[in-house]
């Protein structure tokens, strides 16, 4: 279990489970090429930066952890991106300085570690909202809940499973059981569309005091202090990871 | 339609690598302005604050030496045994990542502990004892989980959460199946009575 970005800087973070570490950023999804930083005075600092990185961790655990696709953090991503590039861009910078070698290889590795965590999040993303496509994409809320790129790549897929199952086996099926969507033509309503169950049980720590909070339809409640940690059904505490105010562990 | 949601040892790492840790650096160098934060100056011989993962970096090479945190020293470590013991109820706060932060520190500076009169092999032993201690204790705690619940985990650690989740979750997940399946039928029979043994399972325990 060798730690990322421990040696030289030079490697991005070893974590051999999974394949999603190892592929290159696609284009489409939040880390394009090159992002103009627009940075003259590349070592200047002009903004708080403190959090970001810490955000984007935040994000991605929550991500990783919860059962539906959370809001897409725009904001953050544009930012960490514009950061990425800038910071890469001063490690091109001093490539040929010989003085800087070391913190050259320290901006490295912190870009690594960044990169690895927007790619991971933006994965993660990818990999539920492939399994949720079609719940997604006919609702809008949740659908409001995509990047455009998401949105895209979610009808995309939905054509293209659509399409498979369609030639491989749809075809082959009495004429009416033949959907991908309903279970027979006797059912009105779609009702083959996996969708994330909410009822999910998972771990949260408080961020901030939220009271009482009913957990059950008996009035009974539950109090939900700062630095508590709880094992809780996810819809009760849904609205709170978007708002910050609980995060997942 | 579950999905696996877990982390990998690795991904817990990598969280625990954001974690401050005190260097005494062996060379000099301004401020460095880094995405995460300002740190530094570093000057030869004076502690300094930085994430783990920078100090992973530089104890590599040879440019600092690690200082093993406060929690780590083996009085306050005794301390934290002695209560883990004597209480199978509460749970000691120790850092968030504390089991990662242990193995970081053993594998990667091993040779530092003895420069702050520390004792590596005794610190080892305690942290070994306190994870084993804590770990018994939650399979005891597991025999109260009867029943659909929320249950209070405050001051467990990312590495306890992470091996107890898919267990405790998904029987959490079923109980609650449950729960509901035996609302819904008592709902349906209206000739039952609204006290009914098992809406009045108790929905909420505190395990701590």
């Amino acid at each position: 279990m060798e730690g990322p970005a421990t040696s030289s800087g030079a490697l991005p973070p070893d974590t051999n489970d999974t394949d999603d570490l190892t592929m290159e950023p696609s284009d489409d999804l939040g880390l394009g090429p090159e992002v103009p930083g627009g940075t003259e005075h590349p070592l200047e600092h002009d903004y708080d930066v403190s959090n970001d990185a810490q955000l984007l961790r935040q994000a991605w655990i929550n991500e990783s952890l919860t059962p539906e696709v959370l809001m897409y953090r725009e904001d953050l991503v544009d930012r960490i991106r514009s950061l990425i590039a800038r910071q890469e861009k001063i490690v091109e910078d001093y490539e040929q300085d010989h003085n800087q070698a070391l913190t050259r290889a320290i901006r490295f590795a912190e870009v690594s570690r960044i990169k690895f965590c927007l790619r991971s999040y933006l994965r993660k993303r990818l990999s539920k909202i492939e399994a949720y496509a079609i719940h997604i994409y006919m609702n809008e809320e949740l659908s409001s809940k995509l990047s455009p790129q998401e949105l895209e790549f979610a009808k995309d897929y939905i054509d293209a499973v659509n399409r498979l199952f369609k030639d491989s086996i749809l075809s082959r099926l009495p004429k009416d059981y033949n959907d991908l969507l309903h279970q027979s033509m006797e059912s009105e309503a779609p009702d083959m569309i996996p969708e994330p169950s909410l009822d999910r049980h998972v771990f949260v720590r408080v961020l901030d005091d939220l009271g009482d909070i009913p957990i059950d339809d008996q009035n009974t409640t539950f109090r939900l202090q700062e630095g508590d940690i709880f094992a809780i059904r996810y819809r009760l505490i849904r609205d709170f990871v978007d708002s910050g105010r609980v995060e997942l562990v | 339609m579950g999905m696996a949601s877990c982390l990998t040892n690795e991904e817990l790492q990598f969280c625990a690598e954001s974690a401050e840790v005190t260097i005494v650096p062996n060379f000099s160098t301004p401020i460095l302005q880094l995405v995460n934060g300002e740190y530094g100056p570093f000057r030869a011989q004076n502690e300094a604050t930085v994430p783990f993962w920078l100090a992973t970096l530089l104890r590599k090479r040879n440019l600092c030496r690690v200082k093993p945190p406060e929690w780590m020293k083996s009085e306050s470590l005794v301390q934290v045994l002695a209560a883990e013991k004597s209480s199978p109820n509460e749970w000691q706060e120790l850092p968030h990542h504390y089991i990662e932060i242990a193995k970081l520190l053993f594998t990667k500076a091993e040779e530092d502990f003895a420069e702050f009169e520390m004792d590596v092999h005794e610190i080892r032993r305690l942290i070994d004892d306190i994870r084993l201690v804590r770990f018994d204790k939650i399979e005891k705690q597991f025999k109260q989980v009867t029943g659909a619940m929320t249950i209070r985990l405050t001051n467990f650690c990312a590495m306890e959460l992470n091996l107890m989740r898919n267990f405790l979750l998904s029987s959490l997940d079923e109980y609650h199946k449950f729960s509901k399946t035996a609302e819904d039928s008592v709902q349906q029979r209206q000739t039952q009575l609204s006290d009914d043994e098992d809406s009045q399972e108790p929905q909420v325990r505190q395990l701590r």
